[in-house]
């Protein structure tokens, strides 16, 4: 049977005995608005802490990470501009 | 500890990620943006010392006792995220779920989300394992494509054949500290043989060598020369069907053949 495995960003056909055991992960469906979703879970500890704050930082992981922009945008925009902090920028 | 001065000075710390398995920290996210996220080279070269990625609770989905794991608890305990933002995605890369809170407890519900997703039973070990590294962007280099070997590691039998795709489009990379420690070695056990002072990319390399010790690695890669997999001690491949089929072969009859098409997404678990 061919089973098409993660490869790169065009997967990679391989072919493998009929009686192969193939594993995969439960997946579960995802959500319908990824941004809204995020910004209900933060918007409730932001709207207490990030009133007392003066700087913020916002960590957010390498290239090699597949994290949700929408994750990122939110706690940054969360932590920015509409609370009047601002943005600093390290590597 | 060292952790980055801006982080420490702030008085709001926002920590984002998402919760996958992790090899040997036990899932990443969470603290991980903390420490190895924005520590010092020396804190992050302690938190991966030789002796705690030798630990056998240094694995795949363990917290408790996990080495690693309670190192980068204590450094992000130093300057804790007033808020931990953490996501669990699907394999389109979607999101499924989101955790926010002080750590630990959000980070805690994250881990017990993605570990009812990720593991997975199988039927005992197999002569001939498939993997990946979960496709781009983690299988961008080499260095980090050890993950879908040691997902593989923990189903492979003694001796077995594991058939790795990571298509490495930024090499091994090319000049790393992980490229020079393979490069320094004349066989692979020889970075198991005692405890080495810790360095940088050095845990690599360590569970490359413990991959190989149980199993040879085969390689199918486009970004990756074959003198490059020979120099990390992997054997290239140019048809993986091909490869499947000799490694198959050569086991003997009755061989069994597993594959994990999302590599290290899966924590593949002998029942």
């Amino acid at each position: 049977m061919e089973v098409t495995l993660a490869y790169g960003r065009t997967g990679l056909a391989v072919e493998v005995p009929d009686d192969a055991v193939v594993i995969r992960p439960t997946s579960l469906p995802g959500l319908p608005d990824e941004g809204a979703a995020i910004g209900a879970e933060v918007e409730p500890w932001l709207s207490s802490m990030a009133a007392r704050a003066r700087r913020a930082v916002v960590v957010f992981p390498d290239i090699t990470r597949p994290t949700s922009k929408s994750a990122r945008s939110t706690a940054y925009r969360c932590s920015s501009t509409e609370r009047g902090l601002k943005p600093t920028c390290a590597s | 500890m060292l952790l980055d001065r801006a982080w420490v000075e702030a008085d709001l710390r926002i920590v984002t990620g998402f919760v996958e398995p992790h090899f040997f920290a036990g899932f990443s996210g969470g603290p991980k943006g903390v420490c190895p996220g924005i520590a010092g080279l020396e804190t992050i070269l302690e938190a991966h010392h030789p002796r705690r990625i030798a630990d056998r609770r240094a694995t795949w989905t363990v917290l408790a006792g996990n080495p690693v794991h309670e190192f980068v608890v204590a450094a992000a305990a130093l300057a804790p995220p007033s808020l931990s933002i953490d996501v669990a995605i699907n394999l389109e890369r979607q999101v499924t779920a989101v955790f926010a809170g002080p750590l630990p407890s959000a980070y805690r519900a994250a881990c017990a989300y993605v570990e009812r997703t990720a593991v997975q039973r199988v039927p005992g070990r197999f002569d001939v394992v498939v993997s990946t590294n979960s496709g781009y962007p983690l299988d961008r280099n080499l260095y980090q494509a050890v993950k879908g070997m040691a997902a593989a590691e923990r189903v492979v039998a003694p001796g077995g054949t594991i058939l790795m795709a990571a298509a490495c489009q930024d090499g091994v990379p090319q000049g790393s500290a992980f490229e020079r420690i393979l490069g320094a070695v004349p066989e692979p056990g020889a970075l198991l043989a005692g405890e080495s002072p810790p360095s940088l990319d050095y845990w690599q390399a360590q569970v490359l060598a413990r991959v190989l010790q149980q199993a040879a690695v085969q390689l199918r890669s486009d970004g990756l020369s074959e003198a490059d997999a020979r120099r990390a001690f992997l054997e290239p491949v140019d048809d993986l069907s091909a490869a499947v089929d000799r490694a198959r072969t050569g086991a003997g009859s009755g061989a069994r053949v597993c594959v994990l098409p999302d590599g290290p997404l899966t924590v593949a678990t002998p029942a």
